[in-house]
């Protein structure tokens, strides 16, 4: 995720009132922040809504996007606090819907369907420190420094999070015993 | 890199940087001449592998369809950010919405389900004797309670020229899962059991092509066949076991 300088630059266009220069934004963020508000709310809608809102809010408020930072650190705590938000109206869910199945044959899809809903029952387990690291790490793809970035932790808090929260899906997951 | 002491907890950050692509190259190959002659800690890095591989199985989904679109739609062109945050969008008639290029296959949609569903029930309604029983039975029928407090559920299994009977069960060190079916015309089967390898099978009459993949025991069969594959159990997690025939899955009650 090195595309500073392009995301800067596309912000700035923005603010010169260019709206079509948002695209590209939302085009290379839409993937990682629905699968982020995915897993840290469980429901399909809700993510898509969350995501939506804050893609919105973000525009709105670009004028106070300070471009020492990376555009995604910055527009990820605005995902986060509108997934708050989507959170506080309703209980958790701990299983996703089978919309999000593979367009594999239909049993691969019911298989791959179990396997999104008994990870997703374990993510809903974490804690939200640890949800939010592993969610980064694996739906985000973003090394340790990106996380840290988004995060606003430091890298080996982000390491430490990480290792626990894998000690924790590692025993949630796949029976791992608890270190003695 | 020389280390004087290490502890399990150093090799267990070690393996998961290298799994993440976070750890240099040096101090990989010391991980890995440690495995060599370490089988405690191969076990360990097999451990991690399967968890990445579990938790892989899970990756990111595409957005839904039309998600740029929306979002844009929500950007009005030629909108102007003004300090604090405030829209100007520029002007534009309401009746314009009804026509946002994201929206039209919505739109599309929505009369193509009125379409099917109006259909349907034109079709049902002029239809006598329409057995909505025997529909069902062409999906799986649960049979033997619901599973959640025994320790045997199970399913009856009919389709088209097929029926039979999935059983899963548990023992102190395996989940059992047994397919007794009968088909009259040539049938895919296929078991998978949620995050468990089989660990093995045995069967009796014509299954034929029979695989064994990582969590996925298959074969095709005509005639009556029994086929009990056998897969690790894991202490502590419930066993999620789905059958299929002919792609058609059907779950199991979970068990415990």
């Amino acid at each position: 995720m090195n595309s500073a300088p392009d995301d800067t630059a596309l912000v700035a266009r923005c603010l010169d009132g260019e709206t079509g220069a948002f695209e590209p934004l939302v085009a290379r963020y839409e993937r990682v922040l629905f699968n982020v508000a995915l897993r840290m709310l469980g429901n399909y809608e809700d993510a898509r809504d969350a995501a939506q809102t804050a893609f919105v809010k973000a525009f709105e408020r670009l004028d106070s996007y300070d471009r020492q930072y990376k555009f995604f650190s910055w527009i990820y705590r605005i995902l986060v606090n509108e997934c708050l938000n989507v959170r506080r109206g309703r209980r958790e869910h701990a299983e996703l819907d089978a919309a999000l199945a593979s367009p594999d044959s239909p049993f691969r899809s019911a298989v791959a369907v179990e396997r999104a809903a008994t990870v997703q029952a374990a993510l809903a387990r974490l804690t939200r420190e640890h949800r939010e690291v592993v969610v980064l790490r694996y739906y985000g793809d973003l090394s340790y420094e990106d996380i840290a970035e988004a995060t606003g932790l430091a890298v080996k808090t982000v390491k430490s999070r990480l290792f626990e929260a894998r000690r924790r899906l590692g025993r949630l997951l796949l029976g791992w015993s608890d270190p003695s | 890199m020389e280390r004087p002491i290490v502890t399990d907890r150093d090799f267990d950050e070690w393996i998961e940087r290298a799994l993440d692509g976070e750890l240099p190259e040096a101090e990989r190959d010391a991980v890995r001449a440690r495995m060599a002659s370490d089988a405690a800690l191969a076990a360990r890095v097999a451990a991690h592998r399967e968890l990445e591989g579990y938790l892989a199985g899970a990756r990111s989904v595409d957005p839904p369809p039309g998600f740029l679109q929306d979002v844009m739609a929500q950007i009005p062109a030629g909108t102007r950010i003004r300090p604090g945050g405030r829209l100007v969008p520029e002007r534009r008639a309401w009746w314009r919405d009804w026509f946002t290029p994201s929206l039209v296959p919505r739109y599309a949609a929505m009369l193509l389900v009125g379409a099917v569903l109006g259909s349907a029930v034109f079709w049902t309604a002029s239809r006598l004797g329409w057995d909505p029983a025997g529909r069902d039975e062409a999906r799986a029928t649960m049979g033997g309670g619901t599973g959640r407090a025994s320790e045997t559920a199970t399913l009856a299994l009919a389709a088209d020229g097929v029926r039979g009977e999935a059983r899963v069960s548990l023992s102190p060190s395996d989940v059992l899962v047994v397919v007794s079916a009968s088909a009259t015309r040539p049938v895919r089967v296929e078991i998978a059991c949620e995050g468990r390898s089989p660990l093995g099978v045995t069967r009796s009459g014509e299954a034929t092509d029979l695989r064994i993949d990582t969590n996925v025991v298959a074969w095709q069969q005509t005639g009556e066949t029994r086929v009990t594959a056998r897969f690790e159990r894991r202490a502590g997690l419930p066993a999620t076991c789905i059958v299929s025939l002919d792609e058609t899955p059907h779950r199991l009650p979970v068990l415990p």
